[in-house]
């Protein structure tokens, strides 16, 4: 049975699965936010500076602007793989829908076509399309084949806590299995008495509860990973 | 087997792959594939295994930066951009010649109205413009006026930088909204044209005859057509959501954008193209303005012969 969730998983030509979490409107509306608010500082401090170069300098200045506005994203998105500086800060990035990264034409559409998502004010159609897809896109991200996705955070080599190992008294199904090793290596980043309350709840298999329950779903976990 | 044993037997390729992808090459270039191939394996076997969440959250991500390493596109760069400019461009035109023309009626056709009956009825003319417009535009071209503040070279850098914000943007918002079932480029097609029209019929009239066309002509078949490729653009991608044919609605849209960027991106470049005649040439006030209507008149023919001829060998 499959969790309900907002995974999309895109199938390779490997025959894997790949699991992409698209990144729902908060991220997304911070990520922006830090985007205008980098642009429109930018451009303030751009237009002081050039202030001096009299109708030279508003020549160039016209010129960022049009920049900022129209390809600022553009150039970032492609250039810097898919991702804003906003996005970077927020860990998002800009896939097409297939996981591959987005390439120029794509990137143009999906920005251009801000100016729809926009209508008719403070992206409310943007914001619908993005709370009635199932990915989270807006108009520019449908119509471009793109999604905005949570950049996982590099997972380290799992780590288990040393432990005597331990056969279970039982035989476990392979879901059981699982979760035994994933409580193992989560074991370290939870306080004491999180870790024995979850492994209270296998009481009945471990026939002990508090620390000595702890240490024998460790002991489980290290028979399950690595054997005697 | 074990996981531990899993690992233990595995993690010499997982890592020379994890070294590949970093630029820390022990792998050689023919040997990633096989590689990539073998990790895939890994990946099914760890899952179908239940093997630890973390390992093989591990094995799904290195998969898929892979994937994306292997899969994504090389980008075409500037030369490719150039080859399409050159040939892509005039066949993407042809090609779409129905839209084109389409998007040319929509904008020739009010700008050479409303041209020919403000001539013929000079008082309409405040039917587009109000007063205070109509005569700012005929203070423009008035050759009395002085430029305001800046002379030569850097108010024409102003100008330059003008015209691409302005133009160049009218461009993007004319495609973009071309989205909305082509209503976009249907409203500001004939808007744009009508205002022109009007403009350059009111200047006629007064008069201004060396100052206007003088300015315009040069710039004139770049700028004009540029906004017509932006809206035959929009249109496409219209015209793929109002009528989809034999693909889904979706799909067709998708394929509407693909085609319609690549005439945006024509009319950016002769957006731009303009912008720069705009701001370095027409303003010259060097050579006579029946020069400079030659000149314009040169880069139509050239500019249309280059749409109809250009990019045919390999079609």
């Amino acid at each position: 049975m499959q969790p309900v969730d907002t995974v999309r998983t895109i199938e390779t030509p490997e025959g894997i699965e790949l699991h992409l979490r698209p990144a729902g409107p908060v991220a997304r509306f911070w990520a922006f936010f830090v985007d205008q608010a980098v642009v429109w500082m930018g451009l303030m401090f751009a237009g002081i500076a050039l202030a001096f170069l009299g109708p030279l300098g508003l020549g160039l200045w016209f010129i960022l602007v049009f920049l900022a506005q129209w390809l600022y994203p553009v150039f970032f998105e492609v250039l810097g793989g898919g991702r804003t500086l906003g996005k970077r800060w927020l860990n998002l990035r800009v896939l097409r829908s297939d996981g591959r990264p987005i390439g120029w034409g794509p990137s143009l559409i999906r920005n251009l076509l801000r100016v729809v998502d926009g209508l008719p004010g403070a992206y409310t159609v943007g914001l619908v399309s993005i709370l009635l897809t199932r990915d989270f896109q807006r108009i520019g991200d449908i119509v471009a084949g793109t999604l905005v996705v949570h950049e996982e955070a590099g997972v380290q080599a799992p780590h288990l806590p040393a432990a005597e190992p331990l056969a279970p008294t039982r035989a476990l199904t392979l879901e059981e299995q699982s979760a035994i090793l994933a409580f193992a290596e989560r074991s370290p980043g939870l306080t004491v008495a999180r870790s024995e309350e979850l492994a209270d709840v296998l009481g009945p298999l471990t026939g002990s509860r508090g620390a000595g329950g702890v240490k024998a779903v460790l002991g489980m976990a290290r028979y399950l990973w690595g054997g005697r | 087997m074990r996981q531990q044993r899993f690992e233990q037997e595995n993690r010499p390729l997982w890592e020379d792959l994890r070294g590949w992808l970093d630029e820390r090459a022990t792998l050689g270039m023919e040997e990633v594939p096989s590689a990539y191939r073998r990790l895939c394996h890994h990946l099914s076997v760890a899952r179908e295994r239940h093997y630890s969440p973390a390992l093989v959250e591990r094995l799904q991500q290195l998969a898929l930066r892979l994937h994306q390493r292997i899969y994504g596109e090389r980008g075409e760069g500037v030369p490719a951009a150039l080859r399409f400019l050159w040939g892509g461009l005039p066949r993407q035109v042809r090609a779409e010649w129905r839209l084109v023309a389409v998007s040319s009626l929509l904008f020739f056709g009010p700008w050479i109205a409303a041209f020919l009956i403000v001539r013929a009825q000079p008082n309409l003319v405040h039917l587009m413009l109000s007063p205070e417009e109509a005569a700012k535009y005929v203070q423009m071209y008035d050759p009395k006026t002085p430029v305001a503040g800046a002379t030569g070279a850097t108010r024409d850098v102003m100008m330059f930088g003008f015209y691409i914000l302005n133009n160049i943007g009218i461009d993007f918002q004319t495609f973009a909204s071309g989205l909305l079932a082509g209503v976009g480029p249907l409203f500001f097609l004939p808007f744009n044209g009508l205002h022109g029209g009007t403009v350059m019929a009111h200047l006629t009239n007064q008069g201004l005859t060396a100052t206007f066309y003088g300015f315009i002509s040069g710039h004139s078949s770049f700028e004009l057509m540029g906004a017509v490729l932006s809206g035959a653009g929009g249109l496409r991608m219209g015209f793929a959501l109002m009528h989809p044919g034999r693909r889904s609605r979706l799909a067709a849209l998708r394929e509407g954008a693909r085609q319609g960027s690549r005439l945006l991106f024509g009319a950016v470049a002769l957006t731009f193209l303009a912008a720069c005649f705009e701001g370095f040439w027409s303003a010259n006030t060097l050579v006579p303005w029946k020069a400079k209507v030659g000149v314009g008149i040169l880069f139509w023919i050239l500019l249309s012969s280059w749409f109809v001829l250009a990019g045919r060998r390999g079609e």
